[in-house]
């Protein structure tokens, strides 16, 4: 195996390997739950969105996702 | 996102609608603009920034009054900016509009082939964040001038906010203190459940405990900001007293009169030389002229019949003489036939002609006496580098003369005492603050650990209480979404700091001409850019540079930022690519650097638009960029005034690449700013 060989392997197990994390990311309930929070906190910094009760979306939010949290951590 | 076409109208200096189209060809991807002050350079860049976030620069003059006066006072009642920009391969238009009295009006609507979308973007403050957030907008959008510019700013919390700003950090941190908000909240739901006071006292200590290191972590921050300016002021007031050292000072008083007397010395020497060249000169011109000739070949010369003749004393002249005359000296008549004539001209054929014998002889002692010469040129030459030498030398010590007397001059001795004391108590505070440091990292280390023990006694008290069984999955959720995003943050953090150092390196090393470039300086556990020179040592600085440290900065993180375009951590605002917009970028840098700096930058971002005054646009920099300038515009003032009430306030005219614009035209019935493209093809 020349050295050329070896880099396409190694970039295509790289790539997999980014693909499982970005998977796993996505299926995690955390991180979910996290990105969820996250749009919600964005719009609201952004100006669009006038809620005043912004920790009470919050805790829909992480009361929607702590069982699938705490099963995953289990 | 890139810039299309920006309408402004009835804002600032810009009196009803005028428009700017920017340049998108990314082989010319500059758009130039130029105007003198007062022209609305300014104004423009603030349209920009008002239309996106209803942002405005901290050296916009009375930034209150948005809506063009004329217009006001004609009864117009409303100002907008409209801008048209490209993201994704989509195109949108952002309209800002105010009136008098209410609150400024945003819309955006995507135009798909010349069609605008029926209705507005429902969340346009969203939209136009995911194009250019707003706390990134700062860098993308330069002010080089006045007050609040990034100029003045170089210090560990500058460039920490601005890091974490391109890094997205701003949405992730207020999300962080939300979910702490959120947790604290749940916490206190729980003391409700428990039987015993042990579950809700620790639970109590664990929040006091939190706001505890939340207190510790910022007086660490403030404690190592203030030791980084405290060592900075120990070090300005070390160097202010180099400069007030007495027995320094009386050195260099020494050295300045040696100086003086010796270029007194060498002028003497000078002059001496002058005359020396003088004297020389026309011997040398003679010299050099006979040196030409003493090269001449007598031998060359026919002189047979001057060998033949040279023996007999009869001058040629004068039996020529007599044969015209037709009489001999005797008085005897002179013919062809008689016996005189016979005579006469027998004897011409051994006369001598006795000015060509002489001429000849002359010749022959010159030659002579050429060839004997020294060689003249060598000694010119010796004179004229003399002269050269004694300039150079005389140069040289009066610009060190100058130096010295610059130094002497600022050499107030009267006010030693006070710097002495500044410098003292720089010294102590920094020594107090910094022996401070470590002793608020220690104890901070021991709340985190008390910290991780309540915690893990919390966890084993919930076990024992079944009914608070749902507040703590709440609680543990609170902890596994806060612990992602620290981890997502901190991960983000990881050596940007280098990153972005080596990209200013870069530029440095492509703009600076002296060897200067950019290290970072660690103190007190923070740390700011500073500028070295060859050998690795910190150099002191003027305007110039330090402004082109911070350009080098914005141009290191709007080029990190345009690499973190497709970052992968969803939980952090991805970068952007967005044009480089600048006001007055060269405000304190000239020259080559000044030229270099722009085509760095031109190369560097996709699309970019600089705004000059006459003053900052010289004729090398347009030179630098006039390939890539896809757009040119000229910001014109039209005023009430006349020619001569308006002169001395500055040029009314403005040279680029080897034309004349106006800046300034006189007597209009009001006063306004209109926007001219200067036409690139003629």
């Amino acid at each position: 195996m020349n050295l050329e060989e070896i880099k396409a392997v190694m970039l295509e197990a790289e790539k997999e390997a980014e693909k499982t994390l970005e998977n796993y990311a996505e299926q995690s309930a955390t991180h979910q739950a996290a990105l969820q929070i996250m749009q919600f906190v964005k719009d609201l910094h952004y100006g669009d969105l006038n809620q005043s009760r912004h920790l009470q979306k919050i805790k829909q939010i992480i009361e929607d996702n702590m069982e699938d949290i705490n099963n995953e951590i289990n | 996102m890139k810039l299309i076409k920006l309408k402004v109208k009835n804002f600032r200096q810009f009196y009803s609608s005028q428009e700017i189209e920017f340049s998108n060809d990314p082989e010319k991807n500059i758009t130039l603009i130029h105007g003198e002050n007062n022209g609305g350079k300014t104004a423009l860049l603030n349209a920009l920034r008002w239309c996106l976030y209803e942002q405005i620069t901290e050296n916009l003059l009375e930034p209150g009054k948005l809506i063009n006066e004329h217009a006001k006072n004609n009864g117009a009642k409303k100002f907008s900016v409209t801008l048209q920009l490209q993201h994704n391969h989509k195109l949108y238009e952002v309209i800002r509009e105010k009136s008098l009295t209410s609150p400024s009006i945003l819309k955006v609507y995507e135009i798909k082939e010349g069609c605008y979308a029926p209705v507005a973007e429902k969340e346009p403050n969203a939209l136009i964040n995911s194009f250019l957030p707003e706390e990134m907008s700062e860098y993308f959008f330069y002010q080089g001038e006045g007050t609040g510019t990034l100029n003045s700013k170089n210090n560990f919390s500058h460039i920490n906010d601005a890091i974490e700003r391109v890094l997205g950090l701003t949405v992730a941190n207020k999300t962080v203190g939300h979910l702490n908000s959120v947790k604290r909240n749940y916490e206190n739901e729980l003391k409700k459940f428990s039987a015993s006071s042990e579950l809700p006292d620790a639970i109590s200590d664990k929040q006091e405990l939190e706001s505890h290191i939340d207190k510790l972590n910022k007086l660490l921050v403030v404690k190592q900001e203030s030791a980084q300016q405290a060592f900075s002021k120990f070090e300005e007031e070390t160097t202010k007293l180099a400069r007030f050292n007495k027995t320094a000072i009386e050195q260099d008083i020494r050295l300045r009169r040696d100086k003086v007397k010796l270029v007194s010395d060498l002028e003497h020497q000078y002059a001496g030389s002058l005359a020396k060249k003088s004297n020389q000169l026309s011997n040398w011109i003679k010299s050099a002229f006979s040196q030409s000739l003493s090269k001449i070949n007598l031998s060359s010369i026919n002189i047979e019949e001057l060998n033949k003749t040279s023996r007999y004393s009869v001058d040629k002249q004068l039996l020529k003489d007599i044969i015209e005359n037709s009489e001999c000296l005797c008085g005897a008549t002179v013919s062809e036939d008689n016996a005189a004539g016979k005579l006469i001209r027998e004897l011409s054929k051994f006369s001598v002609d006795y000015k060509l014998k002489n001429r000849w002889m002359r010749a022959e002692e010159l030659k002579s006496k050429l060839e004997r010469l020294s060689n003249p040129k060598r000694e010119m030459t010796e004179v004229l580098a003399d002269i050269d030498n004694y300039i150079e030398t005389i140069d040289d010590n009066n610009r060190e003369i100058k130096e010295l007397s610059t130094t002497i001059k600022e050499s107030d001795i009267k006010d030693i005492k006070d710097i002495e004391e500044a410098k003292d108590k720089a010294e102590a505070s920094y020594k107090s603050l910094n022996s401070e440091v470590p002793q608020l990292e220690a104890q901070l280390r021991r709340a985190k650990t008390d910290l991780n023990e309540i915690g893990s006694r919390i966890n084993k008290l919930l076990y024992h209480e079944p009914q608070a069984e749902k507040f703590r999955k709440l609680i543990t959720a609170c902890n596994e979404i806060i612990k992602l995003y620290e981890d997502s943050v901190k991960s983000s953090k990881d050596g940007v700091d280098l990153i972005l150092l080596q990209k200013m390196q870069l530029l440095f090393s492509q703009v600076s001409f002296t060897g200067y470039t950019v290290a970072k300086d660690n103190k007190a556990g923070r740390f700011n850019w500073v500028i070295i020179d060859k050998k690795g040592k910190k150099v002191a600085v003027g305007n110039g540079y330090q402004a082109m440290l911070s350009i080098s900065f914005i141009i290191a993180l709007i080029q990190f930022s345009n690499g973190r375009v497709n970052d992968k951590r969803h939980l952090l605002t991805p970068g952007t690519v967005a044009p480089f917009i600048a006001d007055s970028i060269l405000a304190f840098i000239g020259g080559d650097n000044g030229r270099e700096l722009i085509k760095f930058i031109a190369d560097s971002v996709e699309q970019s638009i600089f705004m000059f005054s006459q003053k900052q646009l010289d004729s090398d920099t347009y030179e630098g960029i006039k390939n890539k300038v896809g757009k040119e515009y000229s910001l014109v003032q039209h005023t009430t005034l006349t020619k001569s009430e308006f002169k001395g306030h500055y040029p009314t005219s403005l040279n680029v690449n080897g034309k004349t614009y106006d800046v300034v035209r006189f007597g209009s019935d009001h006063d306004r700013v209109t926007i001219e493209e200067v036409n690139l093809n003629g």
